[in-house]
């Protein structure tokens, strides 16, 4: 819910219950300030009348009012007041009237009753007619309020809502962005003021670890080839010594082995920082001869592990790509069919305009698929992949603005990779090498 | 045959040399690009392998003076970075090949080879190596006169092992070279095999003797001595 929204309804939530309280209490008041008129009026009349009987000489046309009623009665009563309906003659419905009834001793032992009707509607009248005032002056009240503060809220909170819309653009690894640190503006307001420069020191200390980070793979990954190419050549020189047994030849194998692996790691890092660090140039480049020449190199591999290789390509389809980024994403795609492929099934490769699938045969993965593309994510049975061939496809597709989808459908067994190919394809600036 | 190394690397710099020591040429090294460009004026090389990363100076420098002073030379150029870049503009700038570090001795080799038989020997592409005789331009390969059938890739294991004869070749060495980055999966070798014994066959067949020796089924001994 929105600050405005809410600070309405909390100002509503007060306001409702005031208002009609304040009708309520109002009205009462009117209600009772009135009777309290009505029924002095009433005592007077019956003071009146009460003159009038004992002093028969004075003016009795008051007495023959329709709002008098006088009968006789033996029994003397308590003057008491009453509310009740009677009969307005003039419009002919019955009104709420207000009733004074006591008794009058002419002499003794003769007694008269007298009940005197005051109508009560043009009084309520007022009384609601008023009520109603308030209570609409003070809705307009209301809503002028509402619509200020809403104002108010709107130019006070501006610079806040600026803020988020740039907080919302602000990345770590911007595509391209020449100038990561992103500055935000200062307002006339303090309390933005202050969130702004700490949002300024927040984002250039990011800033400043990021690269640090970066600059540490970048320089872990670059310091270890030397050695490790050393590492390796003095290997290859060990190889060479000429009376070797077995054992030592396949210790030193192994040994070559493993510094493969680290190589072969080594290579995958420093080219997903490099990925990140956008050292890629991008240039209109055809796809389809891509796949096509990458789809026959594993070809052969294929047919030795006993895959059906089926190919669907599109020709010339073209999207703006590093050529090396385009060829690590396709063959690290088909490496992993074959890699996860059962024997003698098949693997399809489909190119359309559109998109770029890849399906092969076999077991469901063992852990949960939104993982699959994770770093140093390995299948159980391939313990000795690096385990960022996949980490490499997302970050080159991300990269190009390729959407990656991956299912597996139980039914076929197949595993599907799916990549959406933008339309048309994006300019996409890079810094050079 | 002359061969000068720029690497500023000291323990690089020696493996490389040992290596091709033991393969006959006359290695001279640099350690710097300073050191590099008096090597470079001082001597005539038949091939200079300069690694463009030096701490004193951009190794497509040295290359544009290399092309200036003596132009027949050979120049394979060795980068850390596996930059698409650096490559074209090494090539550009008239360098034979480029190298990736890390990369295996007898990849190198292979390489240097290569380079010195277009820089010296022109026109003339024929490799020997015992009964076959190998054309590099035309990739047509004979025994004893007699054309022998070969896919592309059994070609480059062949070309592989014929430029480097008597030397204990790695599976996976091998497989680098024919294969390039494409062959990270598991059972390559399995795979590599299945190639090498085609080529055998086919060399056989056409009665060519058995050059080839398997070591201990970790890797391969090219060799005509018995």
């Amino acid at each position: 819910m929105k600050l405005l929204h809410k600070m309405m309804l909390n100002l509503l939530l007060v306001a409702i219950p005031v208002a009609l309280g304040g009708v309520w209490l109002f009205y009462s008041f009117i209600h009772a300030g009135i009777q309290y008129e009505v029924d002095e009026q009433l005592s007077s009349d019956l003071e009146s009348i009460r003159y009038q009987w004992q002093h028969p000489g004075s003016d009795t046309r008051r007495i023959a009012s329709s709002r008098i009623e006088i009968t006789r009665t033996g029994m003397p009563i308590l003057p008491t007041y009453s509310d009740t309906l009677g009969l307005d003659r003039r419009e002919k419905i019955l009104v709420p009237m207000r009733q004074l009834t006591a008794t009058i001793k002419t002499a003794p032992g003769v007694q008269y009753r007298v009940v005197i009707r005051q109508p009560m509607g043009e009084f309520d009248e007022i009384a609601r007619l008023l009520s109603i005032g308030v209570a609409a002056t003070f809705v307009v009240l209301m809503a002028a309020l509402m619509v200020l503060n809403g104002w108010l809220i709107r130019r006070l909170w501006h610079p806040f809502y600026r803020l988020i819309d740039q907080l919302r653009q602000y990345r770590l690894d911007s595509t391209g962005n020449p100038q990561p640190v992103m500055t935000f503006p200062q307002s006339t307001t303090d309390e933005f003021n202050q969130l702004s420069s700490a949002l300024n020191t927040m984002s250039r200390n990011l800033q400043e670890q990021f690269r640090a980070q970066q600059q540490f793979t970048d320089n872990a990954a670059h310091e270890m080839q030397t050695p490790l190419s050393i590492v390796g050549h003095e290997l290859e020189n060990l190889l060479a010594i000429d009376p070797l047994n077995a054992e030592q030849v396949i210790g030193i194998e192994r040994a070559q082995d493993s510094i493969r692996r680290l190589v072969r790691l080594n290579k995958s890092l420093l080219l997903l920082t490099r990925i990140e660090n956008h050292q890629f140039v991008g240039e209109h480049i055809n796809i389809s001869r891509i796949v096509d020449e990458l789809a026959q190199t594993y070809h052969d591999f294929a047919r030795h592990h006993g895959l059906r290789w089926e190919c669907r390509l599109t020709p010339d389809v073209y999207q703006t790509m590093n050529p090396y980024l385009a060829e690590v994403l396709v063959s690290n795609l088909l490496q992993n069919a074959i890699r996860y492929s059962e024997p003698a099934s098949r693997v399809e490769i489909t190119l359309t305009p559109s998109c770029f699938m890849i399906q092969n045969q076999g077991e469901a993965l063992p852990f949960p698929a939104h993982q699959l593309f994770d770093r140093f994510r390995k299948h159980p049975a391939h313990p000795d992949s690096t385990g960022l061939g996949l980490a490499l496809v997302q970050q080159i597709a991300h990269l190009y603005g390729i959407a990656v989808h991956y299912f597996y459908q139980t039914d076929t067994r197949l595993h599907v990779f799916r990549l959406d190919l933008p339309q048309p394809a994006p300019t996409v600036g890079f810094n050079t090498v | 045959m002359k061969v000068l190394l720029i690497e500023d690397e000291p323990l690089l710099l020696n493996t490389m040399k040992v290596y091709l020591e033991t393969e006959g040429y006359v290695v001279t090294t640099a350690a710097t690009f300073r050191n590099g460009l008096e090597k470079m004026y001082d001597y005539d090389y038949d091939c200079v392998v300069v690694d463009i990363g030096l701490p004193d100076g951009n190794g497509l420098d040295l290359i544009r003076q290399l092309k200036a002073h003596q132009a027949q030379t050979g120049i394979i150029i060795v980068s850390a970075r596996d930059s698409l870049h650096d490559k074209l503009t090494g090539l550009e700038l008239g360098s034979d090949d480029y190298l990736t570090k890390p990369f295996h001795l007898p990849e190198l080799n292979a390489r240097i080879k290569s380079v010195l038989r277009r820089r010296l020997y022109g026109g003339q592409n024929q490799i020997h190596f015992g009964k076959i005789t190998i054309n590099s331009h035309t990739h047509q390969v004979d025994v004893a006169g007699q054309l022998v059938l070969l896919t592309e890739k059994e070609y480059q294991i062949l070309l592989f092992f014929v430029a480097n004869p008597d030397r204990f070749l790695t599976k996976a060495a091998i497989a680098e070279f024919v294969w390039g980055d494409h062959m990270d999966l598991a059972n390559s070798h399995d795979f590599l095999y299945t190639h090498i014994k085609n080529l055998r066959k086919k060399l056989i067949e056409k009665g060519c003797p058995d050059y080839l020796r398997t070591r201990y089924g970790v890797g391969y001994l090219f060799t005509a001595h018995p």
